[in-house]
């Protein structure tokens, strides 16, 4: 039996220097940047402190939607699934293809007021031993309720995108290999984890093991 | 003083343990932290944290603060000014005169060390004259820098060229470097005098001394007497609500040996409350963390209606001790407060007064904005947070151009 190790995730953010006043140097930046820059600010979102809760899964829709207020914009851009793509440069490809359609109807290039700038960044993150491993489905139950958020995001989220030819959680791989559990695999795959924040996710995962622990 | 394992009641074991082994990654390391006074201050008050506990992590840490006369503060406050916007005009005389202060301590600070973190404008220039220079070094900015003074950016920028990588508290701050740039938010420590829980009779006995009554709801306004952190201001504003509530306003600040221009700002202020009896300035002595923390737990609703300001940490103190606030909408403050989440952002005279009355007459409402505001605190600005990013900095600047690193160690 394979015993699953839990790790804890830091980063620290590393801004490009460079900024967005409006749409089309926000348009041409992206097209410019690195994927890490990309990786960022579509995919980390949802571990960053300074996130308001209730508001769209990434850095760009966010951004778009309350300091330049184009809400249609913001709306495309919140429902582009990042996930859905095996690699961050054809995520990217596809953003670019959704704001510059969106650009080509619109009369003007909209700004944003002084200080409402677009900032990039990239980051660099550190992944560390929590010091937890679970050798059972009930003691990975359990903890659940003890890892921090960061954990959680780490295994849940980002281990999709570190190795490219993973396109599952580290989670579910595990049960996967691990137990014949095939139903149990099937409904955390399904959990729609992007548009949710991680203490959402992790409620549906306990709710989802619980059901599944109490059927068998 | 608190060590690091007693904060585990507050932000649990296994963040302790994180930091840790975090820390264990870079255990031996010397650091030397350089800034610009000892006491006074948001950096000063974290570095006094900050170090000794570093060290009990294994982390060599030592603290440097320049040395300099009154003419030299002068310029580097004028400096810190105009960085944050002012148009300042800097004579070649005064450019001179920061340069050769800083060269002369250059010759007798000890600033041999692995990692060697330069704080604010101050001692920038510290890497120019220093000839044994090894490891890396890097500037740490505290102050708001989104609309430098062109003229004097260009002067610094020369310095600022030669450093490793450069830390800002948030990326409006951060400007096109050819170094990498890292964001770290400041933070507060839940446990020192300023900020640990008090007893009801160490709060009475502070505000019988000085004379405070709670029979009225006390508007409060913790800051050096600076004109970024807009005293006027708040006094204009507490007049507008007076006229509607029958309430009072302190505003209590200290002094810090590098801001010659407290007292001049400070007799502004007496001359614009003059007559006014439900005004209280209070003048601190240094070192009066439990009375301010005494005052931010007496006070109703809490002001921070800077016009700059590099980070705001009395909002962070007032949200961690459960407090309404209101803040200017600058700098860190906006990473601090969502409007009807966590307090309100303001831009006038009048939105402060609004907001004071909306907070004074829905109690139900600064009760949700507390909890959450308290929340935001403990999982982002807590000194063991800050701790973490120093030690990840540290690793990161062993392992440059890494996107992600992993270690087994734990």
């Amino acid at each position: 039996m394979e015993k699953f190790k839990f790790y804890d995730y830091t980063i620290l953010v590393s801004p490009t220097g460079q900024k967005a006043s409006n749409l089309k140097e926000f348009l041409n930046i992206i097209k410019q940047s690195p994927d890490k820059v990309l990786f960022h600010h579509l995919y980390q979102s949802h571990i960053k402190h300074d996130q308001k809760v209730g508001e769209f899964p990434n850095d760009f829709a966010n951004w778009v939607a309350y300091e330049l207020g184009d809400t249609a914009l913001a709306e495309k851009l919140a429902n582009f699934d990042p996930y859905d793509y095996k690699t961050v440069a054809e995520a990217k490809e596809l953003l670019i293809g959704i704001i510059e359609e969106h650009m080509w109807d619109l009369p003007t290039v909209p700004w944003v007021r002084r200080g409402s700038e677009f900032y990039f960044s990239s980051s660099t993150t550190m992944v560390i031993p929590l010091g937890i491993e679970v050798s059972t489905l009930g003691e990975f139950a359990d903890a659940l309720n003890d890892i921090p958020g960061s954990s959680f995001y780490f295994h849940f989220y980002e281990a999709r995108k570190i190795k490219k030819e993973k396109q599952h959680d580290d989670f579910s791989q595990w049960i996967e290999r691990n137990f014949d559990r095939k139903e149990l695999v099937r409904r955390i795959r399904e959990i729609d984890f992007y548009f949710f924040n991680v203490d959402e996710v992790r409620e549906k995962l306990k709710n989802i093991l619980n059901e599944e622990l109490k059927r068998t | 003083m608190a060590g690091i394992k007693d904060y585990e009641e507050i932000i649990g074991r296994r963040n302790i343990k994180q930091i840790e082994v975090l820390a264990s990654l870079s255990r031996g390391k010397k650091v030397v932290m350089v800034s610009s006074t000892r006491y006074g201050g948001g950096v000063a008050e974290i570095l006094h944290r900050m170090v000794p506990l570093l060290n009990e992590l294994g982390i060599e840490c030592r603290w440097e603060v320049i040395s300099g006369n009154n003419g030299f503060f002068n310029i580097t406050k004028d400096m810190h000014n105009a960085l944050q916007g002012e148009r300042i005009k800097f004579s070649g005389e005064e450019l001179e005169k920061y340069r050769k202060v800083n060269e002369d301590n250059a010759k007798s600070l000890n600033l041999d060390a692995d990692i060697v973190i330069i704080h604010d404008p101050q001692p920038l220039p510290l890497i120019d004259f220093y000839p044994k220079k090894k490891g890396a070094w890097v500037w740490r900015c505290h102050i708001d820098m989104s609309r430098p003074d062109l003229y004097l950016w260009k002067s610094l920028r020369k310095y600022l060229m030669e450093y490793d990588a450069s830390v800002f508290s948030i990326a409006k701050f951060t400007k096109s470097l050819p170094h990498p740039q890292y964001l770290i938010a400041p933070s507060i420590d839940p446990l020192s005098d300023k900020n640990r829980e008090l007893s009801s009779s160490e709060i009475e006995s502070f505000l019988k001394e000085h004379n405070i009554t709670r029979d009225k709801p006390i508007i409060l306004q913790v800051s050096r007497f600076d004109r970024f952190k807009d005293p006027i201001g708040v006094i204009q504003a507490f007049r507008l609500v007076k006229k509607e509530i029958n309430c009072q306003l302190i505003l209590a600040g200290g002094t810090s040996c590098d801001d010659p221009e407290g007292a001049e700002v400070l007799a502004e202020v007496e001359e614009e409350a003059e007559g006014e009896e439900d005004i209280h300035i209070l003048l601190l002595k240094p070192k009066s963390d439990k009375e301010i923390n005494a005052l931010q737990r007496t006070a109703d609703v809490i002001i921070q209606k800077s016009l700059k300001e590099g980070f705001g940490l009395t909002v962070t103190e007032a949200m961690w001790k459960g407090k309404p606030v209101i803040g200017g909408e600058v700098g860190g403050i906006t990473i601090q407060l969502h409007n009807h989440r966590t307090g309100f952002l303001v831009n006038s005279i009048e939105g402060t007064a609004y907001r004071i009355r909306y907070l004074l007459n829905r109690p139900s409402v600064s009760n949700k904005i507390e909890e959450r505001a308290k929340n935001l605190v403990s999982q982002n600005f807590l000194i063991t947070r800050h701790l973490k990013d120093y030690l990840s900095l540290f690793y990161i600047l062993e392992n440059p151009g890494k996107n992600i690193i992993y270690t087994d160690k734990g």
